[in-house]
């Protein structure tokens, strides 16, 4: 068994409307990450790939990729929709024993598929949530709301994460929508579901990431630099929104303290230097502050409005945009892992936070954030 | 050739998978089925579970075939026992036949 498990390299092709079929995508990105990295396939010990029967139009999503992601007669398995249980679902992998390598990747066209809300709303059973249209957008509205009015939060608060990470964005390569606008700016843009407006909502875009993780032995033969995974973990919550207090964050306060400790961390705000958290609707961002512990609940608007988590600040949340500046669905996850690992390369270009050395990986999944993986990495 | 070994297989493809994990050669799986050898008291016998042509959860399947294993091997299976039987074969497949997952149990680790 290997008790250490590395990112050695990492790969990604992230846009709008990008010319180029979910195969070719994640044979791109296999390819670019394992020359990178300098394996061969042959070497490569197991993949897991991430995509959605929903996010491709198709049944059994993965068989129509594998070989573009270097599958072919290897083993190789899936990881359903949130590429950040891919990354999960590697690390025991590898941690088994079995595999000293694992190629992780996560792939995802939304310019060929239907639009978030229709295909979410198939994620609503069809006697009771669906009828009443809940589907990620309506959840995260209904969210947004029982924040807004508890923590007396103004709307506003949700248009300043969206000029903060569209602003990022724009110095990211793989950012689908990157703008230097004002809070007025998003406050005009059309309402989606009240409080939430367009530019306070994800883009549907189109991307591959592939992550390629080591065990010791391997990840020092191939690398002299690896980015360790000191912590990992993933918690469900009930599946019926009327079931759990949607401000609560419980899948996601579990699986983060979880992570901590496997980390060794005891003051996520102190300790880690970056983070690059999935906040596919505005206010979450700020939910999810509170749930991973950089705050106090209710208290996420002020960690915005102190600047704590800009670019300078003391820890910047989202250099590369996030998810609301760039949406590839399944690949997210694996987005986050592959942006933090760049940053602690100090490889981040020029949304490098300087000196990094713990960044912490997030991803969601579900209605409402029902479920939630949290990484953490470290130099 | 393996003894005492209890397939519990998916129903489906049966003939095909005898023919491709080596139970026989190409084109012959038809044999261990004309001659018995898969049958229940045969020397392979073949889904005693009465396999996939019997009972399809098509998500639960291949978790099915692995816990009809499992039962054959702890000698559990009560009226579908394969006498003495201490290595099972099962298999999950998915895709049109593109992925295959095998796993080999027994009652020694």
């Amino acid at each position: 068994m290997s008790e250490k498990v590395a990112i050695v390299g990492v790969a990604q092709k992230c846009g709008q409307n990008i010319m180029d079929s979910v195969r070719g995508l994640a044979f791109e990105v296999t390819k670019t990450c394992m020359d990178k990295v300098g394996i061969t396939r042959e070497e490569l010990g197991t993949i897991v790939a991430s995509s959605s029967d929903y996010w491709q139009g198709m049944g059994c999503s993965n068989v129509f990729h594998y070989d573009a992601a270097a599958g072919y007669l290897k083993d190789s398995t899936k990881a359903e929709e949130d590429s950040g249980l891919a990354l999960a679902y590697g690390y025991m992998r590898v941690r088994s024993g079995h595999f000293d390598t694992c190629l992780v990747i996560g792939v995802t066209k939304c310019s060929e598929i239907p639009s978030i809300p229709t295909l979410t709303s198939l994620y609503s059973d069809p006697l009771y949530q669906r009828p009443v249209a809940l589907e990620e957008l309506s959840a995260a509205a209904l969210q947004a709301n029982e924040y807004m009015s508890r923590y007396r939060v103004s709307e506003e608060k949700g248009a300043q994460v969206a000029v903060k990470n569209l602003r990022n964005a724009l110095f990211n390569p793989n950012a689908h929508r990157k703008m230097r606008i004002t809070v007025e700016d998003v406050m005009r843009s059309p309402i989606t579901a009240y409080p939430l407006r367009e530019l306070m909502c994800c883009p549907a875009s189109d991307g591959a990431c592939a992550l390629i993780l080591a065990n010791e032995k391997k990840a020092n033969e191939l690398t002299d630099d690896p980015i360790w995974i000191t912590g990992i973990n993933w918690r469900v919550e009930p599946y019926f929104m009327g079931d759990r207090d949607p401000l609560e964050s419980r899948a996601l306060k579990a699986a983060s303290r979880k992570a901590y400790e496997m980390a060794g961390i005891k003051a996520p705000l102190k300790e880690l230097n970056v983070a690059e958290i999935c906040e596919p609707y505005a206010f979450q961002e700020l939910l999810w502050y509170e749930g991973l512990g950089f705050c106090s609940e209710g208290e996420g608007a002020k960690l915005l409005d102190d600047g704590v988590t800009e670019m300078d600040g003391e820890l910047p949340v989202n250099p590369s945009g996030g998810v609301l500046s760039t949406n590839p669905f399944c690949a997210r996850g694996a987005v986050r892992a592959a942006e933090a690992a760049l940053q602690l390369w100090g490889k981040a270009g020029e949304r490098q936070v300087p000196d990094a050395e713990k960044a912490l990986v997030h991803s969601v999944h579900g209605l409402g954030g029902q479920l939630h993986v949290v990484a953490i990495l470290s130099r | 050739m393996v003894r005492k070994v209890a397939i519990v297989d998916t129903g489906q493809t049966e003939h095909r998978k005898r023919r491709e994990v080596s139970f026989c050669g190409p084109g012959e799986a038809y044999k261990p089925v004309e001659e018995g050898v898969v049958e229940r008291g045969g020397e392979l016998p073949c889904d005693p579970s009465g396999g996939v042509l019997s009972t399809n959860l098509i998500g639960a399947t291949a978790t099915i075939r692995v816990a009809e294993a499992a039962l054959q091997v702890t000698r559990k299976a009560g009226a579908h026992q394969v006498p003495d039987a201490e290595t099972a074969f099962c298999n999950g497949l998915g895709g049109a036949n593109t992925l295959i997952s095998v796993m080999i149990l027994g009652r020694t680790p």
